[in-house]
């Protein structure tokens, strides 16, 4: 606070406390180049010290990228000076050529000892030789290769340094102006941060250098290197926690079982009911009822478009499984809805809860399904019930989310006028908050439906039926027409549900 | 100690009322009471923001009381206590009477719901509502039903100039529009105080002199107590009885305009009024110049002379006076000439105060 009010000093006073050495190169400089002057001057320290010019100065950015590409150019150049470079082609040449011997030798033998495979095994011993020599001639190559590799990287580097040291001032400059409202930033040159920097570019220098070869490393640290990467490659301890877990979800099961035989039970009654009263009637009469209530609901334009769709599923035979796939998902959509929204309206009303809720929701929404559909199994077994589970875990965080970001965004001052007018929290919530969020909610309510819908394939991978099946089935005998039919049948019965939920909210 | 019948006159009461922001709040009203911290040292020391300090004011009943301030005087919070919006973090409220510190959440809510109406700087109007529905929003919360709240709403959109705009909504409404509503919403529930939080602030000038004239108008034909902020010294003398200059949290000073111009408390209000004319507080006794000596009120002729009393303005004076009377005989209450105002009187004192 006191740092930033102290603004009234001079402009060199200020380039004076910021580089803290070398003050009047730099105050000259600044000013040149603040002043517009293109022509670029060499800054001989960062010429001299590259990233470690940077590091000292405190621009670890600039380091790290500066100190990656100058230590891989390095890396390059002493891997391939030290004959790293057609070295595995030369090992290789003279594997073959060992081979060749012994199978020559092998072949001389039989050939003695008037054997019939004798023939063939001299062939095989050329073959091999021929191998061997191509193998050295491409090693050849390479090496002959080294020196260009050697001069090209060389060159780089000392191209990357001069044109560094030539912006170098530059880059200090852009730093002066963050400065200057930040006195945070760190200023002036430190050695320490030098030595770090220095001690880091060094140890990334020699641990690296047992990759570009392996003769390189003194014995201790290709030690070092072997035992970390052995640690990497060891599964020990995963399998002590897989173990364990998967002991702790079979005695969940167990002990839970009456628990989750229970909502097993409802939720396939709730479906079956569903669908039961869907299949009641013949299709003619359901499209003309659906048809009816988007025409309510939401205009003749969806009703058109809605007839359009039922009258694609039926023409294509999807009938019977579209019923199924609206049964279910319009039970798991429900389901998410009802724990979404007042889920939403806690997590709006309520940071700390929001806090607290938030990273499950982030779960729930990149947990990849087949993770979750293994303990959903183990609890539910497969069918209609663990389908839906699975679908509002997936389909459930949208709306929770948008309730809540929907409730955060209705305006302070309309809150504190319904509370100056005597309010009562209840009627905040419900003639104030919810109606002003509603856009947000309404938008997190058509995520869910579509992000449900688009779980048919995979709760149809568990046995829960319906249109997924069909997309299953086409993806098991690779038949794109099958699926894209499917697939469409699908989408259509996701803008159908969307646009009648919706209502006529866009006109 | 004041009397019974005095206290009945008396609608809003503050006592002492403190008001620091932040985690430390009491500690640091501790602090500041013990070693009378100043601003800087309290943000300094405790992190916390005062922003009332130390205010006692009343409102007598049907009394438009002005507190006027520049942004961050803490006038905005010093209105949000009186219906408690905010809770003081030390000192008293008193509505007709009652400590208002004292009520739980469900008889707060009825207070505010019968005894406020409440205005705001950025109109706060329920954008799902027609403004039908958001001047009943208050008898909404109370519970009352459609009709007789549809039709009390109306009456007031008529008198409040929105005839015709009933079905529309405040999205489809100009400024002067909106905060139109906004009073017509205050005044729905027929609440006994009006507080009033810089209601014209927002708006342009022409339509804020209509709007304050209407203001003026309805709230005084229908005898409302009113706390009225502002940051407009010339609202403040259009419209306030009385007005309290408030800065840093403090009131420095509180009384009639002409109180306030003639007499200001500090250099602070002085600064402040002294770009208003005090020409129009300037009354007959100021201007005037006590008669001469041996001239008794009994040798004047009073059949030829022209007298006035001595609260006239000088505006009447000024009128007798361009109309070739040069001098104007002042008398008191009881009727005595105690003085007399010359042309000369007039110029002078018009030179000195404007």
């Amino acid at each position: 606070m006191r740092e930033v009010l102290k603004q009234d000093e001079s402009f060199d006073a200020a380039i004076a406390r910021f580089v803290g050495e070398n003050v009047t190169y730099y105050q000259t400089r600044f000013k040149q180049i603040f002043s517009g002057q293109k022509r670029p001057r060499p800054n001989f320290a960062a010429l001299l010290l590259g990233p470690i010019w940077a590091a000292a100065r405190g621009m670890f950015g600039l380091f790290v990228v500066l100190a990656l590409i100058e230590v891989s150019l390095g890396l390059a150049i002493t891997g391939v000076a030290s004959g790293g470079l057609g070295k595995a082609e030369l090992v290789q040449s003279q594997q073959l050529q060992a081979r060749s011997d012994s199978r020559r030798d092998q072949a001389l033998k039989a050939q003695a000892a008037g054997d019939a495979n004798a023939p063939d095994l001299l062939r095989s011993a050329d073959s091999l030789a021929k191998a061997a020599q191509q193998a050295k001639t491409s090693a050849d190559q390479q090496q002959r290769l080294a020196s260009l590799v050697i001069s090209l990287c060389g060159a780089a580097l000392v191209i990357f340094r001069v044109l560094f040291s030539l912006s170098a001032d530059s880059f200090y400059a852009k730093r002066f102006e963050k400065w200057r409202s930040n006195r945070q930033i760190s200023s002036g040159s430190n050695i320490i941060r030098a030595v770090l920097a220095l001690l880091v570019v060094t140890a990334v220098f020699f641990l690296s250098l047992g990759k570009v070869n392996p003769e390189l490393p003194p014995d201790w640290l290709a030690a070092i290197s072997k035992q970390a990467e052995q640690f990497s490659a060891t599964k020990d301890f995963a399998v002590l926690v897989t173990k364990s877990l998967d002991e702790l979800f079979s005695a969940i099961t167990r002990a839970g079982g009456p628990f989750f035989d229970a909502i097993t039970l409802s939720i396939t009654s709730i479906v079956n009911a569903v669908e039961y009263a869907l299949n009641l009637m013949p299709w003619p009469a359901v499209v003309v009822v659906i048809v009816g209530i988007a025409l309510l609901l939401s205009g003749h334009v969806v009703a058109t478009f809605t007839a359009l769709g039922l009258i694609y599923l039926v023409a294509f035979g999807f009938w019977t499984q579209s019923l199924a796939t609206i049964a279910l998902l319009g039970t798991a959509t429900f389901l998410a809805l009802c724990i979404g929204l007042p889920l939403g309206i806690a997590c709006g009303k309520n940071q700390s809860i929001y806090r607290a809720i938030r990273p499950v929701l982030d779960l729930m929404q990149t947990m990849p399904a087949f993770v979750y559909l293994i303990p959903i199994i183990a609890f539910f077994g497969t069918g209609k019930t663990p389908g839906i589970l699975a679908t509002i875990v997936f389909g459930m965080p949208p709306v929770a989310r948008l309730t809540a970001l929907g409730l955060q965004q209705v305006p302070e001052n309309v809150k504190e006028a319904s509370a100056a007018f005597g309010a009562t929290p209840w009627q905040l919530l419900f003639k104030v908050e919810v109606p002003l969020a509603m856009p947000s909610i309404m938008a997190g309510v058509n995520q869910t439906i579509l992000m449900c819908l688009s779980m048919v394939v995979i709760a149809s991978l568990i046995g829960a039926g319906g249109l997924g099946e069909d997309v299953l089935q086409a993806l098991q005998y690779a038949s794109v027409g099958q699926g894209i039919l499917a697939g469409t049948a699908i989408l259509f019965c996701a803008i159908i549900l969307d646009r009648i939920v919706q209502g006529r909210r866009t006109s | 100690m004041m009397n019974a019948s005095i206290q009945r006159d008396i609608a809003v009461a503050c006592a002492g009322v403190w008001k620091v922001f932040g985690n430390e709040a009491s500690a640091a009203l501790d602090a500041i009471q013990r070693h009378d911290l100043n601003k800087d040292e309290v943000l300094a020391k405790f992190g916390c923001v005062v922003a009332v300090r130390d205010v006692s004011f009343e409102i007598k009943r049907g009394e438009i009381l002005c507190i006027m301030g520049l942004s961050g005087s803490g006038k905005s919070t010093l209105v949000r206590h009186i219906n408690r919006l905010i809770d003081p973090t030390s000192g008293k409220i008193l509505i007709d009477g009652e400590d208002i510190g004292a009520l739980d959440s469900r008889k707060l809510r009825h207070l505010r719901g019968t005894t406020f109406g409440m205005v705001f700087q950025n109109f706060a109007l329920l954008p799902h509502h027609t403004v039908r529905d958001n001047v009943a929003f208050g008898l909404e919360l109370l519970g009352v039903d459609k009709l007789p709240r549809w039709e009390r709403a109306q009456s007031i959109i008529d008198q409040i100039g929105l005839k015709g705009w009933e079905d529309r909504y405040p999205s489809e409404l100009s400024g002067g529009m909106c905060q139109r509503v906004g009073i017509a919403r205050a005044m729905a529930v027929d609440p006994s105080i009006l507080l009033m939080d810089e209601p014209f602030s927002a708006l342009d000038p022409l339509i804020r002199r209509d709007l304050q004239t209407l203001f003026a108008d309805m709230s005084r034909s229908l005898n409302k107590t009113t706390l009225f902020i502002t940051h407009d010294l010339e609202e403040a003398f259009r419209l306030g009885d009385r007005i309290a200059i408030m800065k840093d949290g403090q009131i420095v000073q509180i009384g009639t305009a002409a109180q306030i111009v003639s007499n200001p408390a500090d250099d602070y209000v002085a600064d402040f009024v002294s770009g208003i004319s005090r020409l129009q507080f300037l009354k007959a006794a100021h201007v005037m110049e006590p008669l001469d000596e041996g001239t008794t009120p009994t040798t004047i002729n009073r059949e030829r002379a022209l007298v006035f009393n001595y609260n006239s303005t000088l505006d009447e004076l000024v009128n007798v006076a361009a109309r070739g009377q040069d001098t104007i005989f002042i008398e008191d209450e009881a009727g005595m000439i105690v003085g007399r105002v010359t042309k000369q009187n007039l110029l002078s004192a018009i030179k000195e105060h404007r």
